[in-house]
């Protein structure tokens, strides 16, 4: 097979990418693992603060439905249920889809491969009924499924936060939210006084000493100053956090660099968003884990470099896309993440040399101003 | 955490077994996978791959920047050999495989 | 336990589906994976682990952490929750490692 534009992945990065390549006429395959576009949008109920401006009033599944219409007229190949197993000899990427194995043959390639959860280790967490905090998001949103009636939350981010809601509001009895430190990670006051409204105490400076259960989980027990105390469960949600997913960059041979602020080891790249290895480009989480909006934007800026590099737009008009882009993202960053933003313009500068300093100095505040 | 929770869900390598290959000298995640089989079932170190490193750089005071990421092989999701050795439509993916692994022993 | 009325999402009601766990027929809305329909009707035990022989389910159910491998139709170490409940389809617990000699 061939192609001038090979994504891998399906969700909102690689759908902002899929946009900006296919509307201005190339030829553009998406490859998804699940059986459906939209990616982990598709089970938000909830709305993001640190979403693009457009898409702040909306909820995570309907801004999927939204990206999916938004590229709907421009033909895209969508393979769906096939994954990337490998990569061939000659550059070719091996794609599957469990009964079959063929090489795709890209000009360009976005890697658009998101972020995963981080585990949770503590004695039996592998006991059924233990899972991380999307996959019960996933189970009630998308499968709409209760994963069980009694549930305790282990960590202390905005997604547990939110998850807490959207369990408590199917009915699920949430025994608390467990923070090992002294203070929670969430910073949003209104959220907070949502969950102590709906009477989920929050339990700070309490660590999880162990599961207990035959068969599947039956009681967390957790310890605070006031000595231990047994929850009775039937599931429990891990929040340990997301880090890029990295598998395809490391067949693709691109090299990385560790940005604990953006999420751990991130693939290295340039202001065009292309990897060390040629023709390879990177857009949303995987870029680093700053803000949803870095997810659509990111994915539209390796969307416009591969159009730039391919001939599609020329280089005045690309600047001036890729500006938008940029500007838009400062926006949202200097508000909600300036940590984020400055450790993505010192990742790409890492990576670019000390030379790039000064194209990166203005960037997102040049416009207009 | 104690000293018997399991670190790879997939392999069973408990705390202990992975910090026991840390005294022995192991350094990084491929070290402690050569000696222990930590991230080498089905997952492929995907779920274990922060917790390992976690525990490297606690023990040897590395910080993590200089804990590198496990070498990765394909196939990168499970797949039936006889998919990937007959089902494939083009030039056998087995062979690329063995291409890596001969690549790799030169080394 | 299926949502019908979803606070956010609304009524849906899809078509339903039977398929066997273990030789048992359960039905279930449409549209779910395997491991998502087993919960449905209160199963979380998925299988076991390979060396300790201890229960396994549902962990990440985005197709990374295998930790929900089944046998479906026949097929060994299947992941259940990146694997859409058919009709007719016969699900049984991962209870060993792979028979590669069959």
């Amino acid at each position: 097979m061939e192609t001038d534009v090979l994504i891998i992945g399906g969700g909102p990065a690689g759908l902002s990418a899929a946009y900006e390549t296919a509307s201005r006429g190339l030829n553009v395959t998406i490859i998804e693992e699940t059986w459906y576009l939209g990616g982990q949008l598709v089970q938000q109920t909830q709305s993001f603060e640190d979403m693009p401006n457009h898409y702040r009033q909306l909820c995570g599944f309907e801004i999927a439905e939204n990206l999916i219409k938004k590229v709907e007229p421009f033909g895209i190949h969508v393979l769906t249920d096939h994954t990337l197993i490998g990569l061939y000899e000659n550059g070719e990427m091996g794609i599957s889809n469990d009964r079959d194995v063929f090489p795709v043959k890209a000009s360009k390639i976005i890697m658009a491969t998101g972020a995963a959860e981080i585990a949770v280790p503590f004695p039996k967490w592998t006991l059924p009924g233990i899972m991380t905090a999307g996959a019960a998001q996933i189970l009630i949103n998308r499968d709409r499924v209760l994963p069980g009636t009694k549930t305790i939350l282990i960590g202390s981010s905005s997604f547990a936060f939110e998850l807490a809601k959207q369990l408590h509001e199917v009915g699920i009895e949430v025994k608390g939210i467990v923070e090992q430190q002294s203070d929670i990670v969430l910073q949003n006051n209104c959220l907070i006084d949502e969950i102590e409204k709906l009477n989920i105490p929050i339990l700070k400076n309490t660590k999880v000493i162990e599961a207990e259960g035959k068969g599947q989980v039956e009681t967390l027990v957790i310890e605070s100053n006031q000595g231990p105390q047994r929850i009775d469960v039937d599931f429990v949600c891990l929040d340990g956090g997301r880090n890029p997913i990295l598998e395809a960059f490391l067949i693709a041979n691109c090299s990385l660099s560790y940005r604990k602020i953006l999420g751990g080891w991130v693939p290295d790249y340039d202001l065009n968003f292309e990897t060390s290895s040629e023709g390879v480009y990177v857009a949303g989480n995987s870029t680093g884990i700053t803000s949803k909006a870095a997810i659509f934007l990111t994915g539209s800026l390796s969307g416009i470099s591969v159009c730039e590099s391919l001939g599609k737009i020329n280089s005045t008009e690309a600047s001036q896309m890729k500006n938008l882009f940029w500007e838009e993202l400062y926006q949202v960053e200097q508000q909600v993440n300036l940590e984020g933003w400055n450790s993505r313009l010192k990742h790409i500068e890492g990576y670019m040399g000390p030379n790039s300093h000064q194209s990166l100095s203005g960037i997102g505040r040049k416009i207009n101003g | 955490m104690d000293n018997t929770t399991i670190i790879c869900r997939c392999e069973e390598i408990n705390q202990e077994e992975i910090e026991e290959a840390i005294q022995i000298g192991a350094e990084t995640f491929d070290d402690i996978k050569r000696l222990t089989r930590c991230g080498m079932g089905p997952c492929q170190s995907k779920i274990c791959m922060n917790l390992v490193s976690s525990i490297i750089s606690e023990k040897t005071s590395h910080p993590l920047s200089q804990v590198p990421v496990p070498r990765l092989r394909i196939p990168l999701r499970p797949i039936q050999i006889s998919t990937l050795a007959t089902g494939s439509s083009n030039f056998s993916s087995v062979k690329s495989v063995m291409d890596e692994v001969e690549l790799d022993e030169r080394r | 336990m299926e949502i019908t009325n979803h606070p956010t999402l609304g009524k849906q009601i899809d078509e339903e589906v039977t398929f066997t766990f273990e030789g048992m027929p359960l039905t279930v809305q449409k549209g779910k994976t395997v491991a998502a329909a087993l919960m449905t009707h209160r199963v979380r035990k998925l299988g076991v682990s390979r060396k300790l022989i201890q229960p396994r389910g549902l962990f990440c159910a985005n197709g990374r952490c295998c930790s929900c491998f089944m046998t479906i139709d026949g097929k060994e170490h299947v992941r259940s929750c990146m694997t859409l409940v058919q009709n007719g389809m016969n699900v049984l617990q991962n209870n060993s490692d792979p028979n590669v000699r069959k």
